[in-house]
């Protein structure tokens, strides 16, 4: 199981990422100051943290230059929107940074892309009797070879690695097609509509009234 | 054209302008007693033979030929015996023919004719480039008029004046050289410091504030670099404070930016969940509890951040109060609070009135009381003092026994969003507290002082005036 520390002072903010993380099927220890995470660096061994750079007694630069011979990726939280600060933080060696305030989507999208640049995510994903695999990217029902189109296939990891949130309309338009939502586009729809037919999840992914879709699976 | 270069060349010709004209002057002036000198010489020579004629001349008159005979005789016989290289005379009759004349010098007619009533005249004139004086003198005798006329050469005068000339140029023109250089070294001397105060003035403008000249001389020049500093120091001073100004509000821009994110991430975040996921009722509570509270933390930012703006930029009245009054009122507002975290609050006042902004007043120290409560959390004192001590200044002293504040923290805990305590689990402070205090203080024409000590407490020493 992938391992996370989160290391932010807010105790709100804190749990706002250990509940989402952990749902999306990660594993998340939370530090609230810098002490307390350099210890849990020593102790454990992470796959992956997420240090806010405003943080009592040491700051997170500082916690950066401890953690850069560990190489463990890092994504900075950050309440600063500034250029410099981005640039700094990426300069020490973080992998990606999140602005405050972000949205769950978000999050889960960079903590995945990081992973995956470490090889850390699963290459091999097996849910609702499906067994896909990101690194040939093929997907298979009961050994049985399912053909997706690119868009397709997209759209499925898409919902898999964000499984019980409620995808939006605009959102996943904007993440497969990489093009701004024009409102009434039924383009989302057909696919979805499709990709449920040929997986047979016409369950699993459920509309939610006017606004999209979601995937609901226990795993 | 360069300064320095401009007062070398001005020095330079009004120099040799004013010896020029000086030693023109000078030269004529002495020319002109050696041309009076030789005149009057001439003139003397001229009356001379005026009254040597008049002896020998024969006063008996015989006939007209004897007589024209004698005259002739006794000229020519003066003018061999008065001639020489210098002095030419002619004599001629009242007609004007010449009798006699030595040599063959061109006598100018014209000085005759001047000759009808004087006695004696003179005139220079100048011949084949040599200069004379010619003088003319009138005889009587029984024959008539004999006119007595001498030509003296004076060349030499002249030939003075030129050589003076020539050799006044010759010694304008060493002095030329030699002014020049003592006067170019005189104002590259004087002029340098200029030079430094040029250099310094543009290390300034390039931005090394903290740059001054160093001119000792107590000149105009050393004046103009003492002005110089002390405007660059007043320049420096300001500027320094203006990087201090745009640094705090950066500063503050920076923390108001932290201090509003960071509750909308967890009220967005929180919101996304609710709208987005299906939530266990546990956690659902935890999200909607959440959002209220960073909600609320929002709202008491603004609301602090109103009375500061308020207190900044708005003009108050000031009114009599009375001072117990004003600290009963605050132990009404604050006791029931301090009753739940069991902690005394202590009233020692002065029956005084003060001339103060009531509500500002009452913010002031309800601020520095509920800091002492967060200080203390459970179980302690706080006493609240006021007293006079002068006319116009009271103090007012906030004391509590609480934790208490290390050292270094003391002169920061003024500054927006500056917190002490720096983990978030404290007690909804937002740190504008005591920079509102600050203001009020400030505005009230007082000062604000600390003392502290970790784990002993706290004391806020305010002296006001009104």
């Amino acid at each position: 199981m992938i391992r996370i520390l989160i290391v932010e002072d807010e105790k709100p903010i804190s749990d706002l990422i250990r509940m989402n993380l952990f749902e999306a099927g990660y594993f998340c220890d939370c530090a609230f100051d810098g002490m307390a995470a350099i210890n849990m660096l020593d102790e454990n061994k992470y796959d992956l943290i997420l240090l806010d750079i405003l943080l009592p007694e040491v700051d997170g630069y500082e916690i950066m230059k401890y953690v850069r011979p560990l190489d463990v990726p890092v994504i900075f939280l950050t309440a600063k929107a500034s250029v410099d600060d981005r640039v700094k933080g990426l300069k020490l060696g973080a992998d990606d940074y999140l602005v405050k305030p972000f949205e769950i989507v978000e999050l889960l999208a960079r903590v995945e892309a990081v992973l995956r640049r470490y090889n850390l995510s699963q290459s091999i994903i097996e849910i609702g009797g499906l067994t896909i695999d990101t690194k040939a990217r093929t997907v298979k029902k009961e050994n049985l070879e399912i053909l997706l189109t690119k868009k397709e296939y997209e759209l499925l990891i898409f919902f898999i690695s964000n499984r019980n949130i409620a995808l939006f309309r605009d959102k996943i338009y904007e993440k497969i097609w990489e093009s701004d939502y024009m409102g009434d586009s039924r383009t989302v729809d057909l696919h979805i509509q499709r990709l449920r037919k040929k997986l047979g999840w016409e369950q699993l992914i459920k509309a939610v009234y006017k606004v999209g879709y979601r995937l609901e699976i226990n795993q | 054209m360069k300064l320095s270069w401009k007062v070398f060349l001005i020095t330079l010709i009004i120099t040799i302008f004013t010896f020029s004209i000086g030693g023109y002057f000078f030269i004529s002036a002495v020319f002109q007693s050696a041309l009076n000198r030789e005149s009057s010489s001439a003139l003397e020579e001229n009356k001379m033979l005026h009254s040597y004629f008049g002896a020998v001349i024969p006063t008996t008159v015989t006939s007209e030929e004897q007589s024209k005979v004698a005259m002739i005789n006794i000229s020519e016989s003066i003018i061999s015996h008065f001639t020489n290289d210098k002095l030419s005379i002619r004599i001629s009759d009242k007609a004007q023919n010449i009798i006699a004349q030595s040599d063959d010098v061109n006598f100018d007619i014209n000085l005759l004719k001047q000759l009808e009533d004087d006695f004696l005249v003179y005139k220079t004139i100048e011949y084949n480039g040599s200069y004379y004086i010619q003088t003319a003198s009138v005889l009587q005798t029984f024959s008539g008029k004999i006119y007595l006329e001498t030509i003296h050469d004076i060349s030499s005068i002249f030939t003075e004046r030129q050589n003076l000339f020539s050799f006044y140029r010759k010694l304008i023109f060493c002095m030329l050289v030699v002014n020049g250089l003592l006067v170019f070294f005189m104002t590259l001397w004087t002029l340098s410091p200029l030079k430094r105060l040029s250099n310094t003035t543009r290390e300034i403008a390039k931005g090394k504030y903290s740059d001054r000249v160093v001119i000792q001389t107590k000149d105009e020049i050393g004046l103009l670099a003492e002005d110089f500093n002390k405007m660059a120091d007043s320049l420096e001073t300001k500027i320094r404070d203006l990087e201090a100004t745009t640094i705090s509000q950066r500063d503050f821009i920076g923390s108001f930016a932290h201090e509003i994110k960071t509750p909308l991430t967890s009220i967005i975040g929180y919101a996304d969940m609710l709208r987005s996921k299906k939530m266990s009722e546990e956690n659902r509570i935890l999200a909607t509890d959440y959002i209220f509270n960073e909600g609320k933390r929002l709202e008491a930012l603004s609301l602090k951040l109103f009375d500061l703006l308020v207190v900044k930029n708005h003009e108050f009245e000031i009114k009599e109060v009375n001072l117990k009054k004003l600290f009963n009122n605050i132990k009404g507002i604050m006791e029931p609070t301090l009753r739940d975290s069991n902690i005394m609050l202590q009233v020692f006042a002065e029956d005084i009135q003060i001339r103060v902004e009531a509500d500002l007043m009452k913010t002031l120290i309800l601020n520095l009381v509920d800091n002492a409560r967060k200080a203390i959390k459970e179980s302690g004192f706080i006493s609240l003092t006021g007293k006079r001590i002068s006319a116009d200044r009271f103090v007012i002293i906030v004391k509590d026994n609480g934790k208490g504040m290390p050292e270094e923290e003391l002169s920061r805990i003024t500054e927006i969003f500056y917190m002490v305590d720096k983990s978030r689990f404290r007690d909804k402070g937002v740190g504008i507290g005591l920079s509102l205090c600050k203001e009020i203080v400030e505005l009230h024409g007082g000062e604000m002082k600390f003392e502290s000590q970790v784990d002993i407490g706290t004391s806020v020493y305010l002296d006001l005036r009104g």
